[in-house]
């Protein structure tokens, strides 16, 4: 059973964010696994292989979009779908995340059920 | 009691050169009276320590049997007052600290949600009791939570704490009538802001930017009856807000003064609004 559980990656140092977000999203029957910083994000994409990456833009150690870009370069990784979620709500930015190739951008402040329906959109 | 510590003190300070019983004895004395001092810090620092670990367990308690309740609750239609119906009046610190982050963070119906938690429950009260008490810290929390959560009933309290001769108590009720969008407060905002000897230009901007951009017009219908200072400053957010309708207005002030830091702002802003009707005067 635990299985078929579709497996999303959550990269956010907002402690309080996490636990709402982790809450709703193992409701709505995902398998979720969180960082709170960038360190080792892209070495676990690589070795694990999520459905789905949930990155924050601005992280310690290792920024979302250094992420992004690592994950797209790599054709081991480059498939998996990314969502980046940021503060920032820059038009530059947006386009720098989308032209490397994340599927979807969410500027806080967002509503978690607008986060839920685009993950469900990807994740099918 | 008092002629033996006056004799010690003499003692000690040399005044009397003391025998060897005597060097002995105060020597006890004094190790005597560091070690009770050691001992009361010792007791002083744990007791802190208890207490401090006691709001822990408290709060993590607390934490544990509410969040997941809180969670459900948000973006929910739930009546807050029910997910607020076992939680003591003690504890409501704890629940705003999870709130407190998540403000920033959520919009639509998640943002909804926890306004009805400030503006339609009990915490409503506890935090106007804040707003009402002389502590800073109080204070600056209430003001927070009324101005995250749009809350029109306390514009008058807050408008009473900008005179405050504490600058963290003016930013603070100053940002929450701004995010309130209490227009009727923006010159008394400007006005206040010159007796906070520690508030820098920038964060009156910034205060002033929290308002929605129908401020503009407000502070264009005053901007006459300002000084320089303050017509800087409103001209600094037509220019943020790119508010062309006050370009008139803004040359007037561009050919008449010899103010250079106000000469300067008018200059930006025509630059930004792309005042054609400025570049003669340029």
């Amino acid at each position: 059973m635990a299985e078929n559980k579709k497996k999303i990656f959550y990269a956010e140092d907002s402690d309080s964010l996490v636990k709402l977000m982790t809450y709703k999203l193992q409701n709505e029957g995902y398998d979720i696994i969180v960082f709170t910083n960038g360190e080792i994000v892209y070495e676990s994409v690589v070795a694990e292989k999520p459905d789905l990456v949930i990155l924050d833009l601005m992280m310690p150690i290792k920024d979302g979009l250094t992420i992004l870009r690592e994950i797209k370069s790599n054709p081991d990784t480059s498939n998996i779908p990314v969502i980046m979620l940021t503060t920032n709500a820059e038009e530059d930015t947006i386009l720098k995340a989308l032209e490397t190739g994340a599927s979807e951008y969410i500027t806080k402040p967002f509503s978690t059920a607008v986060l839920l329906a685009k993950i469900k959109k990807i994740l099918g | 009691m008092k002629f033996y510590f006056a004799k010690n003190l003499a003692l000690i300070s040399g005044i009397i050169v003391p025998s060897g019983d005597q060097l002995l004895f105060i020597v006890a004395e004094v190790i005597i009276f560091l070690l009770i001092i050691s001992l009361l810090l010792v007791i002083a620092i744990l007791i802190i320590r208890l207490f401090n670990h006691l709001g822990d367990k408290r709060k993590t308690d607390f934490l544990s049997h509410w969040e997941k309740r809180f969670y459900d609750y948000i973006g929910s239609p739930t009546d807050p007052n029910k997910l607020l119906s076992d939680v003591k009046t003690s504890e409501y610190k704890y629940l705003l600290m999870v709130i407190r982050d998540l403000f920033s963070l959520l919009d639509g119906k998640d943002l909804d949600s926890l306004k009805k938690i400030i503006n339609e429950t009990s915490i409503y009260n506890y935090l106007l009791k804040d707003l009402k008490s002389k502590s800073t810290r109080r204070v600056i929390r209430a003001a927070y939570f009324f101005g995250a959560a749009n809350n029109q009933n306390v514009k008058a309290i807050l408008f009473g704490h900008l005179y405050s001769n504490k600058t963290d108590v003016f930013i603070y009720c100053a940002r929450a009538l701004a995010r309130i969008n209490a227009l009727e407060y923006a010159s008394a905002i400007l006005h206040a802001s010159r007796f906070q000897k520690e508030i820098s230009t920038d964060i009156l901007i910034s205060i002033l930017l929290e308002f929605k951009s129908d401020v503009c017009q407000y502070l264009l219908e005053r901007l006459k009856f300002e000084d320089d200072y303050s017509k800087g400053i409103s001209i600094q957010i037509f220019r943020f807000h790119g508010f062309r309708e006050a370009a008139n207005d803004v040359l007037e002030i561009f050919q008449s003064s010899t103010n250079k830091k106000l000469l300067v702002e008018c200059i930006k802003y025509a630059g930004t609004v792309e005042c054609i009707d400025a570049i003669p005067h340029l």
